[in-house]
């Protein structure tokens, strides 16, 4: 039972940042090697705000921030150029992932490769039902459903959603209906960026110390959670995310704590091979 | 003298596995994330079939599997065997049916699966300690002092170099390397005239992870040692970034690329301490640059300095425009 409680902690924070990357390739069909430096980034973000204040709230729109920032450079000043020259998608993705190196390199000159410490005073453990978490714990999980809840309503209920919506079914009919796409583009890697960092904040907060590949290390995790649920499905990637994060934590309980990431991609192989179209079909509508 | 014999002697091995890479980026055009995994494959097979039989103690700790005790040769060949087959292995699940950018995603699982289990499991090959101890290969015979060695070993490094080059080249001219290329100019095409794109791409995708083992055992008979901090999945980059602004699926190219990317490229970012108070600049600003030149050459110069060499129809002298590839698949027989 404790292990499902820790898998829900991590199934939140793997759900958060993949959510985050499957809103992303729904609408721009580009997979983005360089999401786990959106998380990085936030983390560093929030480590430096913590140095100032302990409040969390202010070190959560750092990370969002933080986050947003890079998810529109790498759109704005990378992807967008190259595929307005038609560059293939194989090439986008190579460019991401010279930029997930080059991202890992500059936070390793700013900041050193050793570790940092980053910490929320933690408070007593409390009893729900029959799991045991800490504040932070509730605080994740909280954050996480808050989010998941409010892009759902985005996607289904706004303008912007329906608009979002259009680009990820047809880029070209969107556009032919007056639709703003490049905008409409852009503002999902802003959200992409902000979603993922603020997961990054959280992550660097539960594992309690980090280094420049915090979220490199976690990137094929939440690939692999992207993938379970079916790429580019947003409630795909949620129960995909709850699959991967209890399957971790449960297997660390059972067979060895190091060989947790081992499993999860043990999963993903598993699935690539047998589902390559996810293993939620009926939840897939996204 | 003996600085520029190092930096000789890393950049020819470093080249061979530029050449490595080039097999899945340049002639396939797809992205293999588990190189460095059969580089790695490559140097600890290499070692655990040189040495004699583990015997660990608190001295050495180190334990492993095998220590057949081979000639170096042997281990050699041996060595690139066991990387060609887990090669096979991993391209056998990973091109089954899947896209591009899906194959770099699993075989980069493959790779951290194996980096996990290779540095948890400390019987296998010694885990997190590595495996250290080597003999300097042939010098039992040869009997060279330091510096002699040191140029022996760079010749041999080069002579590999240059075997694998023409290896590699005769394969590129070859059917198989025909047919591989139309796979990579037009799939579908290449389908239609009877070639079988999944047996086509594994052969490559083992040829590449032999040749990246190769490179790795040479790797290891140079350092002596090796444990899981010598490499990391994402240096493949760097390779990568070798054969973008070489020349892709152009060997000579190739060469050059990694000699400009990996080899003078960290030498003279190992300097950059001595302008800033930062000391740990010198390999961050190389994989910056590194990774940065690979978005410069797509920008600029997608094809490499040195371009790779169009097909041309020996049929029709006066077609119209370029020749296409899938002729040339036409008359080839290989499939």
């Amino acid at each position: 039972m404790l292990g499902i409680g820790f898998g829900l902690v991590t199934a939140a924070i793997v759900a958060l940042s993949t959510v985050a990357l499957s809103l992303q390739f729904s609408v721009t069909r580009t997979i983005n090697f360089a999401h786990g430096e959106l998380m990085t980034v936030g983390a560093y973000a929030g480590y430096l705000v913590a140095q100032h204040t302990s409040n969390l709230v202010p070190q959560a729109l750092a990370a969002v921030a933080a986050g947003a920032v890079l998810g529109w450079v790498l759109n704005w000043g990378l992807l967008r150029p190259f595929s307005r020259r038609g560059a293939s998608k194989i090439v986008l993705f190579v460019l991401t992932i010279a930029t997930a190196l080059i991202v890992q390199n500059l936070l390793q000159v700013g900041f050193g490769g050793s570790f940092v410490d980053y910490h929320y005073s933690v408070g007593l453990a409390h009893h729900v039902g029959p799991f045991l978490w800490t504040t932070l714990n509730i605080v994740t999980m909280v954050t996480a459903a808050v989010i998941l809840i409010s892009l759902h309503l985005m996607i289904r209920r706004t303008r912007f959603g329906k608009a979002q919506r259009a680009v990820a079914d047809d880029l070209m009919l969107a556009r032919t209906t007056g639709i703003a796409a490049e905008r409409i583009i852009s503002f999902t890697w802003v959200l992409d960026g902000g979603i993922a960092g603020l997961a990054g904040m959280f992550l660097a907060l539960q594992v309690g110390s980090f280094t420049p590949t915090l979220g490199f290390g976690y990137l094929l995790v939440i690939f692999a959670a992207a993938i379970v649920g079916g790429i580019g499905k947003m409630y795909g990637a949620m129960v995909g995310s709850l699959i991967i994060g209890i399957v971790m934590e449960v297997s660390a309980i059972y067979i060895n704590p190091s060989y947790k990431e081992t499993m999860a991609f043990l999963v993903l192989v598993v699935v690539l091979l047998f589902r390559p179209q996810g293993i939620v079909p009926a939840l897939s509508e996204g | 003298m003996a600085y520029f014999v190092t930096v000789g002697t890393i950049g020819a091995i470093t080249a061979i596995l530029c050449l490595g890479v080039n097999i899945s980026w340049g002639w396939v055009g797809q992205i293999d994330l588990a190189y460095y995994g059969y580089v790695a494959i490559g140097a600890y097979g290499a070692m655990v079939l040189e040495l004699p039989k583990a015997h660990p103690t608190a001295a050495t700790p180190s334990s492993y599997v095998l220590g057949l005790h081979w000639p170096f040769i042997p281990s050699l060949v041996g060595a690139t065997a066991f990387g060609g087959a887990a090669a096979l292995i991993v391209g056998a699940i990973a091109l089954r049916r899947l896209r591009g950018d899906y194959i770099a995603i699993i075989t980069a699982c493959f790779a951290l699966m194996l980096t996990s289990v290779l540095s948890q499991d400390d019987k296998l090959v010694g885990g997190y300690i590595g495996i250290y101890g080597l003999k300097e290969p042939l010098n039992s015979v040869l009997k060279l002092g330091p510096t002699g060695y040191s140029y022996f070993y760079l010749g041999l490094c080069l002579f590999a170099l240059l075997l694998v080059y023409l290896v590699l080249e005769r394969i590129y001219r070859s059917p198989f390397g025909r047919s591989l290329r139309a796979v990579r100019e037009n799939e579908l095409a290449a389908a239609a005239f009877g070639r079988n794109l999944y047996s086509l791409r594994l052969r490559a995708y083992a040829l590449g992870g032999a040749v990246g083992a190769f490179g790795g055992a040479l790797f290891a008979n140079y350092l002596l040692a090796w444990n899981p901090y010598a490499w990391s999945i994402l240096e493949v980059v760097l390779l990568i970034a070798g054969v973008m602004v070489g020349g892709r699926a152009n060997s000579r190219g190739v060469i050059m690329g990694s000699v400009i990317v990996l080899s003078i490229l960290p030498e003279v970012t190992r300097l950059f301490p001595l302008l800033t108070s930062n000391s740990t600049i010198g390999p961050s600003a190389a994989s910056i640059l590194g990774a940065g030149s690979i978005i410069i050459m797509l920008r600029f110069r997608p094809g490499g300095i040195l371009k790779e060499r169009r097909a041309i129809d020996r049929t029709e002298k006066a077609s119209l425009h370029q020749a296409p590839m899938t002729l040339t698949v036409a008359e080839s027989s290989d499939g």
